[in-house]
């Protein structure tokens, strides 16, 4: 019986100690993914966060990372067409942006003004990372906030200007900050970070935030803040008393201009020292540049080229598959059918010689030969080669490769018929010519990296504040430099309102689909924005096509003429973008008005 | 000493022991005659002795338990057991595939208690113990119904009060059979049957395809007369000549073999008890191949073996040791989806229009036909692409041992054991390829290729090893009798390669379960249980109920009640909750350590000159929440067992389950926030129904019957669940039943007249933004009067898809050896939606992205006068397109039907032979019986679209036919 006992004694014993093993709850080896701890326990992950951020900050907008998921946003701002039906860019040509479909991510921006901040806050915490690195990372983080408060200014006006990352227990009452304060606190971000940031990056790290590109957010900032949407007594819609605040400045100042000039001059300085210029390898001034298209073509399209300030280097494909339409582009090339460039956006293109070019126009008599729209081409501006190829081309700026030919374009590039429909619409979507830009001398590389600041944007800056601050000569100087690079003579003009016309011009060509259209004719508040430029009705080139199966040879291409295709919905309410109908629901923020 | 001797080699082997209910091994009730106990589910005669993990003593129970014997079980020849469960209230079932391998029926319990986590459709949330030890579904979805004693429902919070973090959704309770002190018995079982599929809604053929096709092309084309099909090509159709192939005649069979087999040993002395199933069962799949060395039909095989073996050691020691092992082996055709089903070649069947090319592409049957559009000939997949196998073994070995300590005070008892269940799965596959012909040229890249082995791979395993110690007391004083236990469970769950991680937890619970006089039950349980899913400090919870019962029957008043034989009432109140969450998807381990802030990968970012290096991007998964703890229930729930005049028998429950603190992403924190992945414990729903079952037994003359039925009600309510603030408030699912289904409201079609010359609608027609609309289109209330349909226009449309009904209803008669058994089951109460997955997307949208036309397209509305079509008034079905077309293929009203069906479950009709023939043969009982599952269903879905409104996905569910026998010696 005692056996018993001392038996049964033991075993519970053992139970328990079997049971109360302390760990036994304890969270198990589960995947590969990291903790905050390890995260900022050394120098690689708290890089590895920060370039999360870079590549969601500087892809915004751009890479897919927002709400239009197909195509870019140059097919709702007038360059590119809309779209296949099931683009949500199509939806909005038909119908307008709406508080259900916005165009532009709101969430996005403060998820990634939350990684940033994060990053900010612990990197201190890094072991092994210098002081000066440091404090260069927080620059980057303050550099890299400013940008993503600079897109939400441009598309809604005063945002919510979150200053840390909050825990979910806290308030988290951040209402919409005015106009005014969201400009001072992205200038005040762009100063801190110009502070720590340096000039240049050792080789191997290029790519990262200068102190030039701080400055040039900064300069393009006060642009914004100078542009008529804001600096305006009157706002573009009223939202009623002080709440207007949010969306306007409620005065005019010159100063505001004037601050734009200086802020534009610094940056233009300090990229200078940091080795970043226009490339015009003619390079004098007043005399249109030989090499224009290579020189424009390179700026725009060669990785790491001297005049890019800062460029989203996201080299994955998937980022570049709204731009690249070569025969190179092998998968679900359908999706890039109907992003062509539209007729109306075409005149804005000059002939090489830099008069205006004689294009077919709706009303025309009959179709043109064929022949016709190649002559034109060919005596187009260096630019518009570079940009664009069409039906019966090849590509200039990939001039010996057949996958940048007629021969081999990913997919038909003309609204064709086989019959002689004249002047009846065949197609829509794949405009007057066919986009190429970004791809310079590129061959079979899929990927591209976007330009965000290039040194020629400083320059318009300064042509447009000039004018407008009264100073024109100042301004034809800035303006002839980039129309004298792109290969035209430069310009004469002295009157202010028609000076404004020709640089509102140099915006478009220069700075097609680099994100800046959509922007520009918003805050210039343009009065045909709905009548053409945005809204209205839509031109692109309908051909008449032969038979053979290859829907590109120059020699089965009969006639072509422009006809409307669709229009576009515009209403005064989409200067601004709208919130996301949840965050209105929810009382976080006034919504725009209008929708 | 020698006794002792014994205990120390039994303990070595066994470590801790093995929970086992004992009594009901010692039990030495004779089974009952079939025809008597059948559908039988009374939970008060099931188990004489408590259970320690619940309280299933008869009428000393105070919990809400129903209960289902095997011989019931037997009677659905399926490889899944939990095909047989219909007829238990409050356990919901719906029949899935009759894909060999693939059966498992859905299961819940009392219906959907939370949105929280549903397992993807609200079935399959319950916990499953077999023997006490807690199982995966595989494991108890392929158990043979012969080596079940009986299956449990535990649903109220007295029956859940131990199970801790077990129990918010039901528990399903099995026991396997033991032996039982007697003479020895040897029992064969055999039955072999052939099943079809219930009905396959087969496509239109060539002809009257292509006529509608013709219809499609002109409404694409501006409703201008432009047919594709010319009358040459129509006439070929009409007359045979013309392509006109019936891919499921090509690839099916009419029908398929199935045999179980099950060898059952079974006896026991004083000493020692013992039941030893061996069992075979083979289900051939409806595929038209046959089995080679390169082509297989698809096939589930199944060898079981389970000995369950008792010693009673002595006055102190009981010692059990269960060994279980079995093999599953699935065989298919090489053309598979995800878990080895062949859903792809059901999508094929589905979507291939009869005409797009003859089977064969030349004359001698060598080339299959094949094109891009569609490239995978059916008949090709099934017969030129090889075979997939995969076997899955488990292994399971539970060892318990019991003290009965009398002698330190009576009626005290301690009990140990240990389980330890290994799964292992292992794949095999013969693959090659096969060139795609039309008219003599190859059509795609494909190429004929050489039969290809894969090298024997393994896919993975599991271990599971779980612990139970119990401590209970159990003791009668007078009028006083006390029954209570404390146990301790550990469970360790770990899993390599495609299986994940491993699960921990412990549970210490307990129950006191106290009688007055016979009379008056009142118990109290608890748990206090810890999941390795939370923070520490967080991770115990404790987990109380109360219930009660009072016998009224044996009141004085009611004693000698002629119409009253029997009554009892119970009531229970109780606490259990899971840690099961279906959040956050973007991290692979469910909800569990979501305290934790983890980071994710994401794509690459490049810095550097020339050729840039690439920098992998972190970025937070989720915010970690540290106080995250288990979703909650609060069980409350009311029942009555009544006998009216000894015969009829009813059990009555009903029930409300609010449930709290339900995982959800927190959709009230505004976007500025920066990190809208944050999850708490925020959700709150109510669930709540009744229970009726009612049982009969008579004789009238020298008849004997019975009837039975039960009905089960379920309701639920989303109370809140941080709903992104919808635009209107008929727009959201908050308030309104889990799985309600949200659309628009149709409102008839288009007709001309809505129409302005140039095709652009007439004013004061709010537009439709899914793109341009023609006549004939679905037309849509615009809800917000704002003169556009859009997603702002959609509110509730239908029930859930999950039915607030089910039913089921039967009975039985025997005569003279005779016997006869009908069960008849239906649901009620839920919608379904004819564009609910891709299967029934298939049949009913006609040739979008170049697909079939089903007999529902017939009915499309169409106006062409010259060619006199002209179904303006009649139409039952949108204009027919070939386009995407988001206007009539959203979801919507005009969509959404009743799934409302009874279906006669099973048949069987059986002559048990006289004593005196089997006597002579050296029998103890020898039985025939014909049988039949599924062989009569009453549906409108079925009457009206021809869809089986029970599964709707890839392979059908099917009927089937059987013959057998079952022999003891």
């Amino acid at each position: 019986m005692k056996k018993i006992i001392y038996f049964l004694a033991i075993s519970f014993a053992s139970l328990l100690f079997y049971a109360c093993q302390k760990n036994f709850l304890e969270i198990p080896n589960t995947t590969g993914v990291v903790d905050i701890n390890k995260v900022f326990s050394s120098r690689l992950n708290a890089q590895a966060e920060l370039f999360g951020a870079y590549k969601q900050a500087l892809g915004y907008a751009n890479n897919g990372e927002n709400n239009f998921t197909y195509s870019s946003v140059a097919s709702i701002a007038g360059e590119r067409a809309k779209g296949n039906s099931w683009h949500p860019t199509y939806n909005i040509a038909a119908g307008g942006i709406t508080a259900n479909q916005t165009i532009f991510n709101y969430s996005l921006i403060y998820t990634t003004v939350r990684s940033l901040w994060i990053v900010n806050e612990n990197i201190d915490k890094v072991p092994d990372m210098d002081a000066t690195l440091k404090d260069q990372v927080k620059g980057e983080t303050k550099g890299l906030l400013a940008y993503m408060y600079m897109y939400g200014l441009k598309a809604y006006g005063g945002i919510p200007l979150v200053k840390k990352s909050y825990s979910p227990s806290e308030d988290l009452t951040v209402p919409r900050a005015t106009v005014e304060e969201t400009v001072n606190y992205i200038v005040k971000l762009c100063d801190e970070a110009a502070t720590t940031l340096p000039s240049t990056w050792p080789a191997d790290q290029k790519g990262r935030l200068t102190k030039a590109a701080v400055l040039s957010i900064k300069a393009q900032t006060l642009m914004f803040a100078a542009r008529p949407l804001f600096n305006s007594a009157t706002p573009y819609l009223s939202l009623g008393g002080t709440n207007d605040k949010l969306i306007s400045y409620g005065s005019f100042s010159g100063q505001r201009w004037k601050d734009a000039i200086n802020a534009s001059l610094a940056a233009l300085t300090e990229a200078g020292n940091a080795g970043n210029s226009l490339i015009n390898t003619t390079g004098t001034a007043n005399v249109p540049n030989t090499s224009a298209l290579a020189d424009y073509g390179i700026a725009t399209s060669t990785p790491g080229n001297k005049e890019v300030i800062l460029a989203s280097q996201d080299e994955s494909n998937e980022a570049a598959r709204y731009r690249n339409l070569s025969g190179y582009w092998t998968d679900t090339k359908f999706n890039n059918q109907r992003n062509g460039l539209l007729g109306n956006f075409l005149p804005n293109y000059r002939k090489a010689d830099g008069t205006d070019q004689d294009w077919p126009k709706v009303g025309d008599a009959a179709p043109r030969a064929a022949s016709d729209y190649i002559t034109r081409f060919g005596q187009m501006e260096p630019r518009f080669r570079a940009d664009f190829a069409g039906p019966g081309l090849q590509a200039a700026n990939n001039p010996n490769d057949a996958k940048w030919g007629f021969n081999s374009w990913g997919v038909h590039i003309a609204n064709y018929s086989g019959t002689n429909n004249f002047p009846a619409t065949n197609d829509y979507g794949q405009g007057v010519a066919w986009p190429t830009k970004f791809y310079y001398g590129a061959g079979g590389r899929l990927w591209y990296e976007f330009p965000i600041f290039r040194v020629a944007e400083l320059y318009l800056n300064l042509a447009e504040a000039y004018n407008e601050d009264g100073q024109t000569a100042l301004a034809l100087v800035n303006l002839n430099i980039i129309r004298n690079r792109g290969g035209l003579a430069s310009s004469t003009e002295t009157d202010k309102v028609k000076l404004k016309a020709l640089i509102q011009r140099e915006w478009a060509v220069e700075f097609y689909d680099e994100n800046h259209r959509f922007f520009d004719v918003r805050h210039w508040r343009l009065p045909d924005i709905g009548n053409g430029i945005v809204g209205g009705k839509i031109l692109e080139f309908q051909w008449q096509i032969g038979s053979a199966s290859n829907k590109s040879l120059p020699s089965n291409l009969i006639n072509y003429y422009m006809s409307v295709v669709y229009t576009a919905y515009w209403n005064d309410k989409m200067h601004l973008e709208p919130f996301p109908q949840s965050e209105v629901n929810k009382g976080a923020v006034i919504q725009n008005p209008g929708y | 000493m020698h006794k002792i001797y014994k205990i120390k080699v039994t303990l070595l082997f066994s470590a801790f022991a093995m929970f086992t209910l004992q009594l009901k091994a010692q039990k030495k009730t004779k089974q009952p005659a079939a025809n008597v106990k059948m559908q039988q589910m009374d939970s008060l005669k099931v188990i004489s002795t408590p259970n320690r993990l619940f309280n299933d003593s008869g009428d000393k129970s105070t919990a809400a338990i129903s209960t289902m014997r095997t011989s019931d079980l037997y009677k659905t020849h399926s490889p899944s057991v939990s095909n047989s469960l219909y007829g238990l209230p409050g356990l919901n079932v719906q029949q899935t595939s009759g894909e060999p391998g693939f059966e498992a029926a859905n299961l819940n319990i009392r219906g959907v208690g939370t949105y929280g986590f549903t397992n993807g459709n609200g079935y399959n949330t319950q916990t499953i113990y077999v023997d006490g030890f807690e199982v995966t579904p595989a494991y108890f979805n392929y158990m043979s119904a012969s080596e079940i004693e009986s299956v449990s429902v535990l649903k109220d919070a007295a029956a859940l009060a131990t199970f801790g973090m077990k129990g918010a959704n039901g528990v399903i309770w099995v026991t396997t059979k033991r032996g039982v002190e007697g003479k020895s018995t040897v029992t064969f079982k055999v039955r072999t049957g052939l099943s079809s599929a219930i009905d396959i809604n087969k496509p239109l053929d060539s002809y009257h395809f292509a006529n509608l096709y013709n219809v499609a092309k002109s409404n694409d084309n501006g409703n201008v007369w432009t047919p594709t099909y010319t009358p040459a090509q129509l006439a070929a159709y009409q007359d045979g000549t013309g392509t006109n192939v019936d891919w499921f005649a090509k690839t099916l069979k009419d029908n398929a073999p199935y045999t179980d087999a099950n060898m059952v040993f079974s006896g026991g002395d004083k000493m020692s008890k013992y039941n030893v199933t061996f069992g075979y069962l083979d289900k051939q799949g409806l595929y038209n191949v046959s089995n080679t060395d390169s082509t297989s039909n698809e096939s589930f095989g199944r060898y079981n073996l389970r000995a369950n073996l008792d010693f009673d050691l002595g006055n102190i020691f009981e010692a059990r040791v269960d060994l279980n092992g079995r093999i599953e082996k699935r065989i298919s055709p090489n053309y598979v989806s995800s878990g080895r089903s062949t859903d792809r070649l059901w999508t094929d069947l589905y979507n291939y229009p009869s005409n797009i090319y003859p089977v064969y592409d030349n004359l001698n049957n060598t080339n299959l036909s094949g094109t891009s559009i569609y490239p995978n000939n059916p008949v090709g997949s099934l017969n030129s692409l090889g075979y997939q196998s995969n076997t899955t073994r488990f292994l399971q070995g539970n060892f318990g041992l019991k003290e009965k300590l009398d002698f330190i005070t009576k009626g005290l008892y301690a009990d140990e054991s240990f389980s330890y269940n290994s799964y292992d799965l292992s794949t095999y596959n013969k693959t090659r390829d096969y060139a795609r012909y039309i008219g003599g040229n190859t059509t795609t890249t494909n190429k004929n290729s050489n039969l290809v082995p894969t090298t024997n791979a393994g896919a993975g395993q599991q271990d599971w090893r779980q612990l139970l110690a119990t401590i209970g007391y159990k003791a009668a004083f007078g009028k006083n009798e006390l029954n209570s236990a404390v146990n301790y469970q550990q469970s360790q769950y770990s899993g390599e390669g495609t299986f994940g991680y491993k699960v921990n937890y412990q549970n210490l619970s307990g129950r006191v379960n106290y009688v007055y006089n016979s009379k008056y039950i009142a118990e109290f349980g608890f748990s206090e249980y810890g999941s390795d899913a939370f923070a520490p400090g967080n991770r115990f919870h404790f987990y109380p109920s109360i219930s009660g019962a009072w016998i009224a029957s044996k009141e004085d008043f009611l004693k000698d009640n002629t119409v009253i034989s029997q009554l009892k009432l119970r009531a229970s109140a109780g606490k259990t909750a899971t840690d099961k969450a279906d959040a956050p998807s973007t991290y692979g381990s469910g909800a569990k350590y979501l305290y934790q802030q983890f980071y994710g990968y994401t794509g690459n970012y490049y810095i550097g000159n020339g050729t840039p290096a690439s920098n992998g991007g972190l970025y937070p998964l989720f915010l970690a929440n540290p106080n995250y703890g288990p979703e909650e229930s609060m069980k409350y729930n009311v029942g009555a067992d009544l006998t009216l005049f000894k015969s009829l028998t009813v059990t009555l429950e009903a029930y409300l389950d609010k449930r709290t603190g339900i995982l959800t992403q927190d959709n009230s924190i505004p976007g500025s926030f920066g990190n809208f992945i944050y999850f708490d414990n925020i959700g709150k729903m109510t669930n709540k129904g009744f229970e009726v079952a009612a049982n009969y037994n008579g004789k009238s003359r020298e008849v004997g019957y019975q009837l039975f039925g039960s009905l089960s009600f379920n309701k639920n309510n989303i109370d809140f669940q941080s709903e992104v603030p919808t635009a209107f408030s008929y727009n959201a699912s908050t308030g309104r039943p889990f799985g309600t289904q949200i659309g628009l409201v149709s409102d008839g079609f288009y007709q001309l007249e809505d129409f302005n010359p140039n095709g652009s609608l007439k004013t004061g027609l709010s537009t439709p933004l899914f793109g341009s609309v023609q006549p004939g289109d679905l037309k849509y209330k615009d809800l917000d009067n704002n003169g556009k349909i859009d997603g702002l226009d959609v509110t509730q449309i239908g029930k859930s898809f999950l039915p607030t009904t089910n039913f089921s209803f039967g009975g039985l008669a025997d005569y003279k050896g005779f016997d006869l058994s009908l069960l008849f089951q239906g649901v009620s109460g839920n919608s379904v939606n004819l564009l609910g997955n891709s299967y029934l997307r298939a049949q009913n949208i006609a040739f979008v992205g170049n697909t079939n036309a089903y007999a529902i397209a017939e009915g499309s509305w169409a106006y062409y006068p010259a060619q006199g079509i002209d179904t303006r008034a009649t139409a039952t079905y949108p204009r027919l397109t070939t386009n995407a077309n988001n206007n009539n293929y959203s979801t919507s009203s005009f969509w959404i039907k009743d799934g409302d069906f009874i279906r006669l479950r099973n048949v069987e009709l059986g002559y048990n032979f006289t004593k005196q023939i089997i006597t002579n043969l050296k029998l103890q009982k020898l039985r025939l019986f014909v049988n039949a599952i599924n062989p009569v269903t009453w549906s409108k879905l079925k009457t009206d679209y021809n869809i089986d409104p029970e599964f709707t996905s890839g392979y059908p569910t099917i009927k089937s036919y059987t013959v057998g026998v079952i022999a003891t010696f």
